[in-house]
């Protein structure tokens, strides 16, 4: 299909929306149910809150912490320019959820949530390392993936997919600089 | 030196100067190339005598950049980066990766691709946990294991290489289907090789399973209780070692699983002798899985004929204009999946791995997205590790079945 | 294997058997990292067999080791290990690249990726597919055999091993027979023209575009002081 269908934006919110919507009224950007996965938009400052309702609270129940990654909307154009990504799953409901959140570039930061799972330490980390976002209260942001000496955030849109940096002296090797590849 | 509980700050506050001063503690590096032959991490163990007391992991010594790559190709081009993300078991990693984006489109795949994926998914997990087991016992001392399950190997290989043409990397799933079918006569040889493999199965597990060097060495070493693992976001084999029944093909059934018929194994205890029963019981459950899927086969197309998802019939493509610039456009183009995301998850070797996929309309994707399930574990490898002397590092490490090209992407 | 004169007839018969049982008697140190690890498991055990051509046991120190396979993707962050364990290793040894990855960066161009060994250290053997069918790698140690045979240091290669020297060679004579292109093609990425990658249209491959760090400590404090000196001088 080569015409491109926005995502519908009026729908009915689901259970878990709904219960979002009713605790937290004002911190819903919006939601969406695109393909059956259940995703709402919540603002920054409440990103702690909402998670630790949705790990404590009966109804919802989330024990796994599934994902935690950033999104770079540099080639569309969009402010803000980052968005954060929560994927949350719960063993006993059986139902998942996604979490997103706006980041503008030129206040790159987040509330760590990093005492609510364990698992959320070293994700964060890697966020960081690749985009450069700032978790607060994070005990230990530094590169994960990438080695100490990185100069960037490479996952970063405007980061160029070759500029190496090698931290070793690499040898000369005459025929490769003839054809003009590195 | 008594077990630290999970989330206790460790002895030593800040760590390397106190190290200095404190002459009984000693800094160990377990370090990046290493023998046990699972890729390339680096621990920096501080011990006291034979104990450990805190450790450090460091990754990233794979990473290969699989996002940017992906973001810099089209939809179909990111297929064969895909099989080098958990290479054990790569047909599990295609299938996730055509799944999301099968979501994207909207796509429905036809009754014989999604069965004849449940068969190679579940030959590629037996490949997955015959490697892990395989190395983990010889890391621990049984080298015949290993000799033996590498044998076990080479008959599934060879039949991943009749249908997709190559023994590992396989670049065979498409959107909207396979890109081959099943050969003819290949469902006989499925069922004299999987008879092999049991074989070889039971004959392995006689060796080991009641075996008292075995067991001193791998019991209770390496526990992790029930909530510690949720904290710390574990799925797959290590969470049901737990003891907690956790399994994507049961919670989230996709493909044709919801129409097969299995059990699924769960530990007690969460120490490295459940894992490893848990991991010989699923193959056998996976080989189940095989023989009835392999009965069930349906007749049918292997692709889906919705237009712009696949590219159109050979006849269409040499035979009319329509055919000709659909082709090219999906070629140079790329595929183009509808605006939006969309999360799938799989249930592959070692957990639960997911593959969020972001489309703007063009043919550029504009995020893909590995969630890897062994970047818990060795998050956890610390919680673990701490209490236990410097050689159960190996059978831990063994045993979280640790893949660089996931862990690192 | 060149006998100048007559009186160097032993000392060759001598060469040939100290090559006989070199070749036959490998010590390999498998540097593994990526998916290529698993062909190299499949090749080591039991249905393909290595050790029946002498290369039995993996030696995991490098100081016991002849041959260093590297076998897989090496990135930036590996880079600097890898160069320390082949110093680690004493002469006589050899290089195998084993895999896309190790002999030039397979299908990964991008910021992480080390594109091929031969910029770290010298190969001997490239051993190409991705990854390599285990008849491929047996073929690549047979060629590598080979080579300890008939290779040894000579007078006419200045006594360097003339497998190095003509490692050089034999890449100049291939690149000049398939790679028969006009120049200008081959700087031009026709193939994305949105791809942000480096090798777009009149791109020269120069040092500006690669940044050398400092290095992470795992030189000997010898070649420290030596590069410390270089950096200073220039």
């Amino acid at each position: 299909m080569t015409e491109t269908t926005t995502v519908p934006e009026s729908e009915t919110p689901r259970a878990l929306t709904a219960l979002l919507q009713q605790q937290f009224p004002d911190t819903l950007i919006d939601f969406h149910n695109h393909r059956g996965d259940e995703t709402v938009r919540v603002k920054r400052e409440a990103i702690v809150s909402v998670c630790q309702f949705l790990r404590d609270d009966p109804r919802c129940k989330f024990e796994l912490m599934i994902d935690l990654t950033a999104v770079d909307y540099f080639e569309q154009h969009r402010e803000p320019r980052f968005e954060m990504v929560y994927h949350f799953k719960s063993l006993t409901h059986g139902h998942r959820l996604r979490v997103k959140t706006p980041v503008p570039e030129d206040d790159c930061r987040v509330d760590s949530i990093h005492e609510l799972w364990e698992a959320v330490n070293w994700y964060e980390r890697e966020c960081w390392d690749m985009f450069g976002i700032e978790f607060t209260g994070h005990p230990n942001l530094t590169r994960l993936l990438m080695y100490e000496q990185f100069e960037g955030h490479p996952l970063r849109k405007d980061y160029p997919m070759d500029r190496q940096q090698p931290i070793i002296e690499l040898r000369e090797i005459d025929e490769r600089n003839q054809y003009g590849r590195a | 030196m008594s077990m630290e509980s999970a989330l206790a700050e460790p002895q030593l506050s800040r760590l390397p100067l106190e190290a200095e001063e404190d002459t009984s503690i000693m800094a160990i590096e377990v370090g990046p190339a290493h023998p046990a032959m699972h890729g390339i991490v680096r621990f920096t163990t501080y011990v006291d005598g034979e104990t450990i007391v805190d450790m450090v992991p460091e990754i990233g010594y794979l990473h290969r950049g699989f996002e940017k790559e992906s973001e810099n190709s089209k939809w179909i081009q990111v297929i064969p980066y895909t099989d080098r993300l958990n290479y054990v078991s790569p047909l599990l990693n295609n299938i996730g990766y055509s799944m999301a984006v099968e979501k994207l489109f909207g796509a429905e795949v036809p009754r014989r691709a999604e069965y004849t994926r449940v068969i190679m998914g579940e030959i590629s997990r037996i490949t997955d946990h015959l490697t892990c087991v395989g190395a983990a016992a010889m890391e621990v001392g049984a080298f015949t294991f290993f000799l033996w399950f590498i044998k076990a190997r080479e008959y599934l290989w060879e039949l991943i290489e009749q249908v997709s043409g190559a023994r590992m990397t396989t670049n065979w799933t498409r959107f909207g289907g396979n890109a081959t079918d099943l050969p003819d006569g290949f469902l006989d040889d499925l069922q004299e090789r999987l008879d092999k493999v049991k074989d070889i199965l039971d004959e392995c597990d006689k060796l080991l399973s009641k075996n008292k060097i075995f067991i001193d060495r791998v019991k209770d070493v390496g526990t992790i209780s029930k909530e510690d693992a949720l904290s710390f976001g574990f799925s797959g084999p290590m969470l049901r070692a737990c003891g907690v029944p956790f399994d994507v093909r049961r919670s989230d059934p996709h493909s044709v699983y919801d129409e097969l018929d299995f059990e699924i194994p769960v530990g007690t205890v969460g120490d490295c002798f459940d894992r490893y029963l848990v991991r010989m019981e699923e193959m056998r459950q996976s080989i189940s899985i095989i023989e009835q899927a392999a009965d069930k086969m349906p007749y049918g197309p292997i692709m889906t004929d919705q237009r712009w998802v696949d590219y159109p019939d050979k006849k269409e493509v040499y035979g009319n204009i329509e055919g000709l610039i659909e082709h090219f456009k999906m070629v140079m183009e790329g595929h183009q999946p509808p605006k939006g995301e969309a999360y799938v998850a799989v249930e592959g070797g070692n957990g639960e791995v997911g593959f969020y996929v972001v489309s703007d309309g063009s043919g550029d994707p504009v995020r893909v997205r590995l969630r890897p399930p062994c970047f818990n574990y060795v998050q956890a490898m610390r919680h673990m590790t701490i209490g236990h002397y410097i050689a159960d590092i190996v059978p831990i490490f063994g045993s979280i079945n640790m893949i660089g090209g996931e862990l690192d992407r | 294997m060149a006998a100048a004169n007559y009186g160097d007839f032993l000392t060759t018969t001598f060469d040939n058997v100290v090559n006989w049982s070199r070749k036959f008697s490998l010590f390999q140190y498998p540097f593994v990292t990526a998916c290529c690890g698993m062909e190299y498991m499949a090749a080591a055990c039991s249905h393909y067999d290595i050790a029946r051509f002498g290369a039995e046991i993996p030696r995991f120190s490098p100081r016991q080791s002849d041959v260093l396979w590297v076998v897989g993707t090496i990135t930036h962050k590996m880079a600097p290990v890898l160069k320390t364990i082949y110093d680690q290793m004493a002469e006589p040894k050899w290089v195998i690249a084993f895999g896309a990855c190790a002999a030039s960066g397979g299908f990964y161009q991008n910021y992480s990726v080390l594109q091929g060994i031969d910029r770290l250290i010298p190969v001997d053997v490239y051993i190409a597919g991705c990854p390599p069918r285990p008849e491929a790698v047996l073929d690549g140690l047979m060629e590598l055999q080979h080579r300890i045979q008939n290779d040894g240091p000579t007078v006419e290669s200045g006594m360097l091993n003339p497998s190095m020297a003509r490692h050089r060679e034999q890449k100049l004579d291939h690149l000049s027979r398939y790679f028969e292109i006009p120049d200008k093609q081959l700087l031009e990425n026709t193939q994305n023209p949105k791809s942000n990658r480096s090798t777009k249209p009149g791109y020269v491959y120069s040092d500006e575009n690669v940044v050398v760090r400092p290095h992470m400590g795992y030189d000997s404090p010898a070649d420290q002081r030596k590069k410390e000196a270089l950096r200073e001088e220039s």
